[in-house]
């Protein structure tokens, strides 16, 4: 899917929107598989920002989806995984709830600072990231358990992409 | 005069007070709302409101006196606000074209008096029935908030619906309040949505005070209830002058007079640059006690602004938050404390600007957002801005962001830096990875040739000396000091007195 990631042509199949031009200025999407796979929701991920999508149907390199009421087609060079077993490590899973925590800046886990099953706190801060030469703190945002850490230390990671869930 | 006449005017009275009548008036409590006399003698002095124009009826059909809107002057701390509270139990509180002139009449009146105008707004849109007639009354409106931008102060709370087109009234304006699960604001409702593009949204997500005041950047305020709201833009007013001809007086209390330095400002920058820390620990310190009241607090977190007292004087401030994206400036901060930095000079407020930023957030996202047209607009405002502006780096100060952030450059009047300032082009990695290229190619050991050549230019460019020596910093203080020097800042330039070019109007890009 690394790979597919680099490759990816986006291709709509409904006339041109707004929403086509968004989605085709360089931005590649990476696909997060659902944690079931007769879900047909999934989140996507472009550029930082988590969108969800209804999968229409997925075979060989094709994804068909549908965004905000229109169909678009993403063709990827090699083919695309259709299980959660054969996604590729480094792309965290978003469940379709928000309890995700996002990261607010692209960079590096340089310090985990709390355990699956912990309370927590809104203010809280979860992880240490590096970035722009930064040991930033991320808080929580919001109170409850960590149910899922995604990331381990000394992984990049994008902007938006999920850190860990929080229930 | 006989007591029929003075019954008849009791009469009309009790009616216009009514609004929509008892049963409507149940169903706004029952809403959680107060209505709209309630309101607006929550919000002024007691007893100091005077109304206007109770007795218009509707243009086009038979109507209770008032037609929906409750219009007039008062006083908020002694001092003359006009306001106008829209009734939502009269047709739902929709725009009439006698309505809207009711509006326009007390934004007259505040224009020519010159006192703050409060838009209270709890509105389900335009009378439908009045056609283009009611449009004409919106335009009416926006026309008169448009030019009274920058001559009086306009603050608008949203207590309820403010939908379509009424959102560019409250958007004009300086300042915008929500209160939770009452005040909306949209262009389109969750319905038209849905049947467009098909997403589905609640109304509180899609326009709530959180989305407002979090993800938006419309609102700029957020608060609880309705008499936080009231609590809050009370507070917001102590700040501002009555317009653009007026200064907001010196207060004097023991509070503002109090000198004091602070030796936990000597400790608080993290010796290492990579440590981050809260810039609120130093508005905290240096403000007359608890005088800081923050604008926008939950959108753009990476810059911090809001209003304050400092020796007594109303200032605006405007400082990075290393705590939040490091600081970086990225397309919403910069729109935030532009829009905020103008608002200060419009109004002769001093703006005190604390700099500690790495430079402006990388990324494709910020490029294809239009982070070079942004970013240019905070450049502009302390560019453009002709009141008092003081400055102080505390740690970081790279490359462009450095002459954004009140740069003396930008006719910064007094910039002073701590000792830990680091005012270079950029940090010491990547300048060491470009000025020494060729050395490090060459160097057997690679790594510690880096470590090398880094620690000499961190030694060499990272610090306020070389700034300082060129006059571009005009003193270095110690941290503890900082109040001492803001309060002998903002005394030296109360006559501070500098003119621009003169012009139309100048074309900040938008």
């Amino acid at each position: 899917l690394e790979e597919a990631r680099e490759h990816s042509t986006l291709e709509e199949t409904a006339e041109a929107t707004a929403v086509s031009l968004l989605l085709l200025k360089g931005r590649v999407p990476t696909i997060l598989p659902t944690l079931k796979e007769s879900e047909a929701k999934v989140n996507v991920l472009l550029n930082g920002e988590v969108l969800e999508v209804t999968l229409q149907e997925i075979q060989g390199g094709k994804v068909r989806f549908t965004l905000g009421g229109r169909c678009y087609l993403v063709e990827f060079e090699s083919s695309v995984p259709t299980s959660k077993e054969s996604s590729s490590k480094k792309v965290a899973k978003v469940s379709s709830h928000s309890g995700a925590l996002l990261a607010p800046i692209p960079g590096v886990v340089s310090n985990i600072l709390v355990q699956v099953g912990d309370l927590v706190s809104a203010e809280d801060p979860l992880f240490r990231l590096e970035a722009m030469k930064m040991q930033n703190a991320i808080p929580s945002g919001k109170s409850g358990k960590v149910t899922k850490i995604f990331v381990s230390v000394g992984q990049e990671v994008a902007a938006g992409e999920a850190l860990a869930e929080i229930e | 005069m006989s007591t029929r006449q003075i019954s008849e005017l009791r009469r009309l009275e009790k009616l216009a007070e009514l609004g929509g009548g008892e049963e409507r008036l149940k169903r706004q409590h029952d809403q959680g709302k107060l209505s709209a006399r309630e309101r607006v003698n929550a919000l002024l002095d007691p007893g100091s409101f005077v109304e206007l124009d109770k007795f218009v009826m509707n243009r086009n059909t038979p109507s209770s006196p008032g037609d929906g809107v409750v219009t007039g002057y008062g006083l908020v701390n002694g001092r003359k606000v006009f306001v106008f509270s829209q009734d939502f139990t009269v047709s739902g509180g929709s725009l009439s074209g006698a309505y809207a002139a009711k509006i326009c009449k007390v934004m007259d009146l505040a224009a020519s008096t010159g006192a703050p105008i409060i838009g209270l707004n709890d509105s389900g849109g335009a009378r439908i029935q009045e056609g283009v007639e009611s449009l004409a009354g919106y335009a009416d409106i926006f026309l008169r908030n448009t030019l009274l931008s920058g001559v009086i102060p306009q603050i608008s709370l949203v207590l309820g619906p403010c939908a379509g087109g009424a959102v560019y009234s409250p958007a004009i304006t300086d300042f915008i309040f929500m209160v939770d699960k009452i005040g909306h604001m949209f262009i389109t409702g969750p319905e038209v949505i849905k049947s467009v593009t098909r997403e589905s949204v609640t109304k509180d997500d899609l326009g709530g005070a959180s989305t407002h005041n979090q993800k938006s950047g419309v609102a700029h305020f957020h608060s609880h209830s309705e008499e936080e709201c009231f609590e809050s833009t009370r507070r917001l007013l102590s700040y501002l002058p009555q317009s653009n001809r007026d200064r907001v007086q010196r207060l004097r209390g023991s509070s503002n007079l109090e000198v004091r330095s602070d030796e936990s400002l000597n400790g608080l920058i993290p010796e290492n640059a990579s440590e981050p820390y809260d810039m609120h620990a130093i508005f905290e310190s240096i403000v007359d006690r608890d005088s800081f009241f923050e604008t926008q607090a939950e959108f753009a977190r990476n810059i911090i602004t809001g209003f304050a007292r400092v020796g007594g004087f109303s200032v605006g401030m405007v400082g990075n938050q290393p705590n939040v994206l490091a600081g970086c400036l990225d397309i919403d901060a910069s729109v935030k404390a532009a829009r905020f930095v103008r608002f200060c000079d419009a109004f002769h407020i001093p703006i005190l600007t604390f700099v500690d930023v790495p430079g402006f957030l990388p990324g494709t996202a910020q490029e294809y957002g239009g982070i070079i047209r942004h970013g240019a607009k905070l450049l502009y405002a302390y560019a453009e801005a002709t009141v008092p502006k003081v400055t102080v780096i505390t740690r970081k100060a790279y490359g462009g962001a450095y002459d954004v952030m009140s740069s003396k450059h930008l006719r910064g009047d007094i910039n002073l830096a701590f000792p830990s300032a680091q005012i270079a082009v950029m940090g010491a990695e990547g300048a060491v990875n470009i000025i020494y290229r060729e050395e490090l190619a060459k160097s057997s050991d690679p790594k510690a040739t880096a470590k090398e050549l880094t620690d000499r230019y961190s030694e060499e460019y990272l610090n306020p000396w070389k700034a300082a020596a060129l006059g571009y910093i005009d003193s270095v203080i110690e941290p503890a000091e900082t109040r001492t020097h803001l309060v002998r800042s903002l005394e030296l330039l109360e006559s501070k007195r500098k003119e621009n070019p003169w012009k139309k109007h100048g074309n900040i890009p938008l």
